[in-house]
Parts: structure tokens; C-alpha cells; sequence
């Protein structure tokens, strides 16, 4: 069982509350947005003394251009290569030792003050056209994307067929793909379609943001974890949380709304 | 490993059914550990004392003439996009784990451009390990990667200040 955690920091200094994240959720990789928390600090509090375990793991291509994610990997750094890189998207390989091997996806989309609902909708396509080289370059399509999607599950970006045609119950995903003027287009599960809503116990998104305009949902769920079809007997369903505390204090104001970052931190296991 | 055959060999008799064993008794010392098991030990303990800020890797190649076995020590910053020391390189024959030649072109004096050093056995080998690992240049090249690793910028654009609406 793998524990994955998200988080866009949104560049605060955050790294004690990340650090206490990690160790109070065992999580074993861990993906940063907006991080301003030099990697060697963070690694000084994920790695105590006689305790090494974590490795920062840079893109290979982030000399080219510096990815937006950051990935610390709870295993040696051989069982993680790096596939490809476009900034915004990283693309990685997870090979453990005996368990099944699966390509992890961290994006961080345009916003959309920078880019419009088609804008995003366009760069998701393309996105979507790298992810499934990659899927053919490896054989075989266990993929995982999680991050900051600035986009609602609903938006079109991630609900085109071209896009991340990212659906919202598994048993439509389970169908595995959907044809549409004689193209297939694979399914992602949508895995955060559950969390929208009340949140009297637990947030009602990932992000707050009340609008001045007519229609206003105020919280977003930004922040999501796509899966595809073959991996989706291993996704544990109820081990995604948005999480709103740490063992250090809460993540969000009195009333409920994000108040150490902008975004709240996402958790989920993989039996993989 | 010896050419020469053992004074006793307790090799089987010969059947029908089985070839001849003509072969000496080929156990390996149970104590022996190569100079890679060495060398990958040592890149694992660096991990461990700079938190995996500074690790270490050993890269396994043959020699240009193919004819040596080749183990690049290198120090890498991880958080510095894998920035990367070669330290040293040990070689050594694939038949013959010793003696084995060090050579680095980072532990050198002034007007040296790269040094040389021999090792007839594994105990001669750890001496030199320590040598080297003790030297001024090892010792400020990790604390070099280090310091920058813990300050250096991390992704594409430095910190704003104050909240926006929607993010980046």
C-alpha cells in the first residue's frame, strides 16, 4: 500500500506542516506545488537522524525548465525515473521492487486569471496526448495524475473526451474508454467528485473562493486525483481525504476555509 | 582467486550417469565483500549524515579497453537539478578484485591535475577510503551542496507576496 500526498504550499514556509503530514500519514511520495521550501530543508525534517528515507527526486528535464512539482520519494531514487517533463506536468515511473509498476503524473495547471475555461480545455488535450505517448512508451496505461488542476472536475478540461475525459464513478471508468467521431479516448476516474459538498465535518473543497459574479459554488475542488481504469481495483476510495488538520494544529480558519495555504493537502493509497 | 588446484580434492567418483567433476572446490569466502559492496556501503552512509541532501552513487562501467572493471564514486545534489562530483574512480580487473587503482581528479594538490593511488588488499583500500573522505576538497564539496541545496531557489518563479484570488 502506497500513501500519496498533494499539496500546493501556495509559497508559504510551510515545511514543518508538511514534515508533520508526512510522518503522521506515513505518506511515501510526496508532491509539493508552489513550494518555496528549499528541498534541503525539508529533507533535514523528513530525514532524522538514523531515519533516512526520503529523496528529492528533480525531473531529469528541470534544467530545461524548472518543474512546478516537487516530488519527495519515500524509496530509493532508482525506483523512480523520470519520463517527461513540460513545467507544468511531470511524468514519472514507479518501479518498486515486486509491486506493480504505474506512471505518477504531478500537475500544476495554468490558473484561470492566465488562461481561459478553452484555454485550459486546449493545454489539457495536449497533455492528455503526452500522458498516453507516455502510457505506449511504457507498455501499458497504470496511470495516476494528481495535483492542482485549477480547474473544477466539471470544467471542461478535465470532463472533454480529448481532455482528461475524467469521469465520475468508476463504473463508468470501468468501461475504459469512450468513442467519439471514431477516436477512443481512455477514461481517468475522477475520485474527488465524492468529496464536493458540506462540509459540517470536513471541507467542501480543496479551495475557497466566493464570486462577486451571479453563480458562485465558493468552494472549488481544484486539487484532484485521477486514475485510470487498470489501477482503479487498487485505489482504496475511502483513504481519499482532504485534509483540513495536522497533528501540529488545523490547516483551515473558525470557519473552515483554507488558512495556511490557499489550497488544502489531498491523501489517497494505492494498493500498488 | 588462485590458478593453482588444491592439495585435496573431494571430488565424486565417476559414474555412468554424471561427468566427471575435474573442477577444485570454488566456495567463495563467505567474509569476501568487493570493492562495489564497499563502495555502495559508503554512498549509503553519506545519505544517511546529510539527510539525503548530498548522496552519493556508484556507477558501474568497463574501462575504454574494456579490459577493467570501472566504479565512479560521485556526490550528487539532488536539489541542485542532480548536480554531480565525480570524486574518484576505482579500477580494478574483472578477475582480480585486487590490487585496484584509485584515481581522482578532484583530491589534488596544487598543480596536480590527477592523482593516483594503489591498493594491494581491502584493508589498504578502506585506508584510502579514508583518505579521501577526510580530505579538505570531499569535505567542503558537501558542505558546498549542502548549504545551496537548503537555500536554493526550488521551482520556476520566486516567491510573490500577498494572496491573489486564484493562484498560479
Amino acid at each position: 500500500m502506497l500513501t500519496i500526498l498533494f499539496w500546493n504550499l501556495a509559497k508559504g514556509n510551510l515545511a514543518t506542516e508538511v514534515s508533520a503530514l508526512v510522518f503522521e500519514h506515513h505518506v511515501d511520495i510526496l508532491l509539493l506545488a508552489e513550494s518555496a521550501v528549499p528541498p534541503g530543508h525539508l529533507l533535514q525534517l523528513l530525514n532524522p537522524p538514523a531515519a533516512t528515507r526520503y529523496n528529492f527526486v528533480p525531473s531529469r528535464d528541470s534544467k530545461i525548465r524548472p518543474s512546478k512539482i516537487q516530488i519527495f520519494f519515500g524509496f530509493g531514487p532508482q525506483f523512480i525515473s523520470s519520463r517527461t517533463d513540460t513545467g507544468r506536468a511531470t511524468i514519472r515511473e514507479v518501479r518498486l521492487p515486486g509491486r506493480t509498476r504505474f506512471l505518477l503524473c504531478g500537475v500544476h495547471f495554468q490558473s484561470r486569471p492566465v488562461w481561459g475555461e478553452k484555454d485550459q480545455a486546449l493545454e489539457s488535450t495536449e497533455l492528455n496526448r503526452t500522458i498516453r505517448e507516455e502510457e505506449r512508451k511504457a507498455g501499458h496505461s497504470r496511470t495516476i495524475v494528481v495535483g492542482d488542476f485549477n480547474m473544477n472536475p466539471f470544467d471542461l478540461g478535465v470532463t472533454s473526451a480529448s481532455g482528461f475525459n475524467a469521469v465520475m464513478t468508476r463504473q463508468i471508468a470501468l468501461q475504459r474508454k469512450r468513442t467519439l467521431a471514431d477516436r477512443d479516448h481512455p477514461f481517468f476516474f475522477n475520485s474527488m467528485w465524492g468529496l464536493f459538498g458540506d462540509g459540517s465535518s470536513r471541507p467542501g473543497g480543496t479551495f475557497f473562493l466566493p464570486s462577486p459574479q451571479y453563480a458562485s459554488i465558493y468552494w472549488h475542488m481544484l486539487d484532484q486525483v485521477l486514475i485510470r481504469p487498470d489501477l482503479i481495483p487498487e485505489f482504496e476510495p475511502s483513504s481519499l481525504r482532504i485534509l483540513s488538520e495536522y497533528s501540529g494544529g488545523r490547516l483551515t480558519a473558525a470557519n473552515g476555509r483554507p488558512s495556511v495555504s490557499d489550497h488544502l493537502p489531498i491523501l489517497f493509497k494505492m494498493n500498488v | 582467486m588462485s590458478n593453482q588446484a588444491p592439495k585435496s580434492q573431494n571430488l565424486p567418483p565417476p559414474s555412468p550417469s554424471r561427468p566427471e567433476n575435474l573442477w577444485p572446490k570454488l566456495a567463495v569466502p563467505p567474509k569476501m565483500r568487493t570493492p562495489a559492496v564497499i563502495l555502495k556501503e559508503q554512498a549509503g552512509l553519506l545519505g544517511q549524515m546529510t539527510h539525503n541532501i548530498v548522496r552519493a552513487e556508484v556507477k558501474t562501467f568497463k574501462s575504454e579497453t574494456g579490459d577493467m572493471l570501472v566504479y565512479a564514486f560521485a556526490l550528487v545534489a539532488p536539489a541542485l537539478d542532480n548536480y554531480t562530483v565525480y570524486l574518484f574512480q576505482v579500477y580494478h580487473k574483472p578477475t582480480e578484485l585486487y590490487p585496484l587503482k584509485i584515481y581522482s581528479d578532484v583530491i589534488v594538490s596544487a598543480g596536480e591535475t590527477r592523482r593516483s593511488w594503489s591498493a594491494p588488499n581491502e584493508q589498504e583500500f578502506k585506508r584510502i577510503l579514508k583518505i579521501i573522505f577526510a580530505h579538505p576538497k570531499t569535505s567542503t564539496a558537501i558542505r558546498s551542496l549542502m548549504a545551496q541545496s537548503q537555500g536554493a531557489p526550488t521551482s520556476g518563479e520566486p516567491p510573490s507576496g500577498g494572496p491573489v484570488p486564484i493562484q498560479d
